[in-house]
């Protein structure tokens, strides 16, 4: 994956099936808009197809990426709109497709803060354990336990907690 | 909510399906100028008619001072590293409470429109100042050592729906609800902390109020820090490393060059750092590193670099100028690392 290559199309296209719609979900639910969540797509394709190291395996290709493209999220958001100035995009621009009875659900989530959702996100979506997902965001697993604590309360969640 | 709806509702989120030709177009264009420029990455953005689309389909509202800057400021903003804005007090302080040559950091307001998503900061409100997260951080194990008096518990009840009347709610936040204490050797209206024990362990996080604060030279920002003599460790971050999720630290050895570099801070010229956004200041990775200062009482205080002499700090639309040998020192020895 880190060797230059002048013709990237055909490991482009197999890794944006494996992870185009991952990738795009977390800078989405990070991010709250389509065009930041699409640039950081590109930026984290970029990086995987030019920079990336050497993985030892797909899960390790996986978090790589997720680490990639929340320090991106990250690094956009301390940038030019976010940091004081926020940008708000309304649910209708891209909510539409989301069927019900899906869509209050999506909503609900929407509306937690963007820490919250991308620890339940890991958590409960993507299977990640606790000590995973601080290692992913480098953040401590107290913060975790701390954030899906919140992120559940506010979302009324009947979610197990296998956090451990 | 159960899992399983959760699971069914983010299912729905799929990206557009001409996303991935752009992508694609966007990647091979990276291709090229790698090829052209050896190592250089600067690519041209294809993501099509961002600002249009910007324009169209978002709102952009602000926190802070954004709504009284407007899109003409920003449109009007060069692409490139010009020469320093003025820092007159009637572009910068639409309050007037600033001096000339300073920077005002505006009050934060809510935006005026409720209804569209709108993704926030982490904040709570105490004795009508808002304070939101900052770039310093604390240990938990040092968190105990520094935690002052409790000043209350937020109630959350801030999000992207809250009107204005909401934000003078005492104690309203949009972190949940949590204790907050005050943090012994920094002052009350300043900095504040949530500190909380989850399964036995302890969870502190910094907050900090900027707001509605004129800033005439480096100290009245670092000084509030409190990092002149507290030093006792500087780590160097390079952009990439921290860019990439790894944040691999790297002592800097040369005490000297780094307490020279904040005694400079403290002289440092602020600037409106909104009139830097655009310019290629931000989009230079090379040109950017991460400074951490560790204090005494084990604060660790995260500062950007920015390699033509400027420095910022967390949220605060302030950058500073720091003394051109102070800064250069440091940097030339970043780059030795």
């Amino acid at each position: 994956m880190s060797e230059v290559t002048s013709r990237p199309d055909d490991r482009f296209t197999q890794n944006y099936e494996a992870y185009g719609t991952m990738l795009y979900r977390i800078s989405l639910l990070t991010l709250g808009n389509t065009a930041d969540a699409e640039e950081a797509v590109q930026e984290t394709f970029v990086k995987l197809l030019y920079q990336a190291p050497a993985f030892r395996d797909p899960e390790h290709e996986k978090a790589w990426l997720i680490r990639v493209i929340t320090n991106h999220c990250r690094s956009q958001r301390r940038g030019i709109w976010h940091s004081r100035v926020q940008r708000m995009e309304n649910l209708e621009e891209w909510l539409p497709a989301v069927r019900q009875p899906d869509r209050p659900i999506l909503e609900q989530v929407m509306l937690l803060h963007r820490r919250y959702r991308i620890v339940l996100y890991l958590h409960y979506y993507e299977d990640y354990s606790v000590k995973e997902i601080a290692d992913l965001l480098d953040i401590g697993e107290s913060a975790v336990k701390m954030r899906l604590k919140r992120g559940r309360e506010l979302l009324r969640l009947e979610l197990e907690e296998k956090e451990a | 909510m159960n899992k399983d709806q959760f699971k069914r509702a983010i299912d729905q989120v799929e990206p557009p399906v001409e996303m991935k030709e752009r992508v694609k177009r966007y990647v091979e264009n990276a291709a090229k100028n790698q090829q052209r420029a050896g190592e250089s990455m600067r690519i041209t953005k294809m993501l099509p008619k961002r600002f249009g689309a910007v324009a169209a389909g978002f709102l952009i509202l602000a926190l802070a001072g954004g709504i009284y800057y407007g899109w003409e400021q920003r449109n009007a903003t060069p692409h490139a590293i010009g020469p320093e804005p003025t820092t007159t007090t009637g572009q910068l302080a639409p309050s007037g409470t600033s001096t000339p040559g300073s920077v005002h950091l505006p009050k934060l307001e809510l935006p005026k429109e409720t209804g569209p998503l709108m993704d926030m900061i982490g904040l709570f409100v105490y004795k009508g100042r808002i304070y939101t997260q900052t770039a310093s951080s604390l240990a938990p194990e040092r968190a105990k050592d520094l935690l002052g008096e409790k000043v209350g518990r937020t109630t959350g009840g801030i999000d992207e729906w809250s009107k204005q009347s909401d934000y003078a709610t005492e104690l309203a936040s949009t972190i949940g609800q949590s204790d907050i204490y005050s943090v012994q050797g920094y002052d009350e209206s300043f900095r504040l902390m949530t500190y909380d024990l989850v399964d036995g362990q302890v969870y502190a996080q910094l907050y900090e109020n900027l707001n509605d604060r004129s800033l005439v030279k480096g100290e009245d920002l670092f000084g509030l820090l409190g990092l002149k003599n507290e030093v006792t460790s500087a780590e160097y971050v390079t952009f990439s490393n921290w860019n990439q999720g790894e944040n691999h630290r790297t002592t800097v050895a040369n005490r000297s060059a780094v307490d020279e570099f904040v005694d400079a801070l403290y002289e440092a010229k602020p600037l409106d750092r909104k009139a830097y956004l655009d310019t290629d200041l931000y989009s230079e990775e090379n040109g950017q590193a991460f400074l951490h200062l560790v204090l005494k009482d084990g604060t660790d205080v995260e500062l950007r670099l920015f390699q033509q002499g400027y420095v910022s700090y967390g949220f605060a639309d302030v950058l500073f100028k720091v003394d051109g040998s102070a800064f250069e020192n440091l940097w030339k020895e970043l780059m030795q690392l």
